[in-house]
């Protein structure tokens, strides 16, 4: 695809509790460690679920795109950014580098910044929520070695009748602004494991057919909605004894933020150098597993 | 490689509320003539048992009815309506809408995901498919919504109590579902010129939707002034004119055989053209409008404006249409295109 990640950032204070300024925080930061001039930042993408009030218009990519100061308002020849959300859980990762790829590619935007961020919309510490508060932001941009970056996305949901998870509000009743409902099936975890294994086998043998890949060289970035989920995926996939991102221990589930988090800490410990092959696994309720090749430029 | 609009669908709820009946239900009614204001007189309202996801599977079914693709050809499907009720107001965080539609119609190769862009919802899905499409990230996929936005309107009713309220837009909403598929196969005489969009991002606030501050349901709390001040307008014919001179040909309304602008009002809609023939100097082709009879459908709104007219035969192939964007976040958009032969029930 040719979509490169030229920056990351994180937002982990655990004391915020505001979806739009975690994802402002982990913006400022990548913007910051990239270099860049903000203005040039064409799209801003914003794949958080879970925001303040339960807001549901506008969008809160453009709270964001406020909170970055980046174009504003117009003039005359100005230079502009278009901001939307993109929902997918886990996997909403996966879909705006699909989305910004297809835009960068076009040469129109010369950057585009996806920005995620989860809190219950109380904006209050809740015990029974599963979702660690906090943000992550990662810049792209477009380069024209088609072997660097992303290559091919492959999204799966499973067809058994259950989402897994699912997470609603009541908005005829009182209240609903601090409410969420998530329930969960039996075994849903379990479940999650098997489906994802069963996608990352049909894609290694996708890629294999395609790329000069060996499992070995391979590490893997996945979603962490429990502990030490991306082993028990490489586990039931028969692929053990690869690196695997385990940060659940560190951040609980960060959800939305999960991939872009594992990247920047696998990054910034050194485990991702040049030339390094990356596996990114987005997984979640649906069920819903999003998977793709990273070539780090 | 040039995009198209493949085929279109939409629903309309039967039941017909007007205006003057919404009003009559207002503890406090207003003080201005809001009929005479937006010159909405009606719009269609949901039964108890609709919501996003029946209108939103209504609208795709009607929409692959007229499709030359099969549910299982589907490469994508978005999902891009502001409510997402699955259940009476039973709101939807997780799975995705598009997920539910997705499987209610058994299109397993697509992939899915939903986006939220307030009423700019179905033309950034359009505009998404329209880079992916050129990409080769898919080769066709629909964008949809149901879009059952009425409860704002039922909370407006129930708690505006000032003579100026932030509440009053709510009342202007009706409830539909809409869903076009897109695919790659435009010719020299059909299909999608470029879309092109900018959010403005420095008057978010102006315009906010969420569960109700004080009581029960969802509401919409809009700065109307703020929003349709003179300097805010105006940055709609300033993008017009620099993504046409970015694109090397000027703004030529003489181009296109109509204008399809965001079904906010008759009020707001005459005032953004105005804006636009002042700037230009120019007469501007005839403006396309639904809303006196179906009221702001929001994130569907061009879509049904569309359907309607080729409804009523007033649309027709061959037809040059200049779409415009105009949503919270604030957003500005700009589609230009031309009609094949769609036909709608």
């Amino acid at each position: 695809m040719g979509v490169i990640i030229k920056a990351t950032g994180l937002s982990t204070e655990t004391a915020l509790h505001d979806s739009v300024e975690h994802a402002v925080r982990a913006g400022s930061a990548c913007i910051n460690a990239a270099g860049i001039d903000k203005r040039d930042i064409g799209l801003v993408l914003n794949i958080g679920i879970y925001r303040n009030d339960n807001i549901f218009e506008p969008a809160n990519a453009p709270f964001i795109q406020k909170g970055l100061g980046i174009n504003l308002a117009y003039s005359e020849k100005a230079k502009t950014s278009f901001s939307f959300d993109i929902l997918n859980g886990a996997c909403g990762f996966m879909n705006a580098v699909q989305v910004a790829g297809a835009v960068l590619g076009s040469k129109k935007v010369k950057y585009a910044l996806i920005v995620s961020s989860d809190v219950h919309p109380s904006r209050k510490k809740v015990a029974d929520f599963p979702y660690r508060n906090m943000g992550a932001a990662a810049l792209l941009e477009w380069s024209d070695d088609p072997l660097k970056g992303f290559q091919e996305i492959l999204s799966r949901t499973s067809r058994n009748g259950s989402y897994g998870q699912e997470a609603f509000v009541d908005t005829s009743l009182s209240g609903a602004r601090e409410q969420m409902n998530i329930r969960q099936s039996d075994k849903y975890f379990d479940h999650l494991i098997h489906f994802a294994a069963k996608t990352i086998t049909d894609l290694y043998d996708e890629y294999r057919s395609k790329h000069d890949i060996r499992l070995a060289d391979l590490t893997f970035l996945t979603s962490q909605p429990i502990r030490n989920f991306g082993n028990l995926v490489l586990q039931a996939a028969g692929m053990n004894g690869n690196p695997v991102s385990c940060l659940h221990d560190k951040y609980g589930n960060s959800h939305s933020s999960a991939l872009t988090m594992a990247y920047h800490e696998a990054k910034a410990s050194g485990q991702i150098k040049q030339g390094d092959q990356s596996v990114f696994i987005g997984a979640g309720d649906g069920l819903t597993v999003s998977a793709g090749l990273y070539i780090e430029p | 490689m040039k995009t198209r609009i493949e085929s279109l669908g939409a629903y309309l709820p039967v039941k017909e509320v007007s205006t003057s009946e919404l009003i009559s239900r207002m503890a406090m009614e207003p003080t201005f003539d809001l009929e005479k204001i937006t010159g909405i007189k009606k719009r269609r309202v949901r039964s108890e048992n609709e919501s996003t996801y029946t209108m939103a599977i209504e609208a795709a079914e009607d929409c692959l009815s007229h499709s030359t693709y099969k549910p299982e050809d589907i490469d994508i499907i978005i999902s891009a309506s502001i409510t997402r009720t699955k259940e009476a107001q039973m709101t939807y965080i997780e799975p995705p809408m598009s997920l539910f539609i997705k499987n209610h119609l058994g299109a397993h190769h697509a992939m899915n995901f939903d986006i939220t862009n307030a009423c700019a919802g179905m033309n950034t899905g359009a505009y998404i498919l329209n880079n992916m499409i050129k990409a080769g990230t898919v080769r066709r996929g629909m964008v949809v919504s149901g879009e059952c936005i009425t409860p704002i309107a039922d909370t407006a009713v129930r708690e505006i109590s000032e003579p100026i309220d932030d509440q009053f837009a709510s009342l202007t909403v009706g409830d539909s579902g809409a869903a076009f598929i897109m695919d790659g196969c435009g010719t020299d005489t059909e299909g999608i010129d470029f879309i092109e969009f900018m959010t403005t991002a420095g008057y978010s606030h102006m315009c906010l939707a969420m569960p109700s501050e004080t009581g029960a349901g969802i509401a919409m709390y809009t700065k109307v002034q703020a929003m349709h001040k003179k300097d805010l307008i105006h940055e709609i014919p300033l993008f017009i004119q620099d993504v046409f001179e970015k694109r090397g040909t000027p703004f030529d309304p003489a181009g296109f055989d109509y204008i399809i602008p965001h079904q906010v009002s008759i009020g707001a809609i005459k005032s953004y053209m105005k804006s636009v023939r002042e700037h230009f100097n120019t007469e501007l082709p005839d403006t396309l409008v639904v809303v006196e009879d179906l009221g702001n459908t929001s994130s569907t709104s061009h879509f049904v404006v569309m359907y309607t007219y080729l409804k009523n035969k007033q649309l027709k192939k061959g037809d040059r249409l200049f779409i415009l964007s105009t949503a919270s976040g604030l957003n500005v958009g700009l589609m230009s295109m031309t009609l094949g032969d769609l036909e709608v029930a």
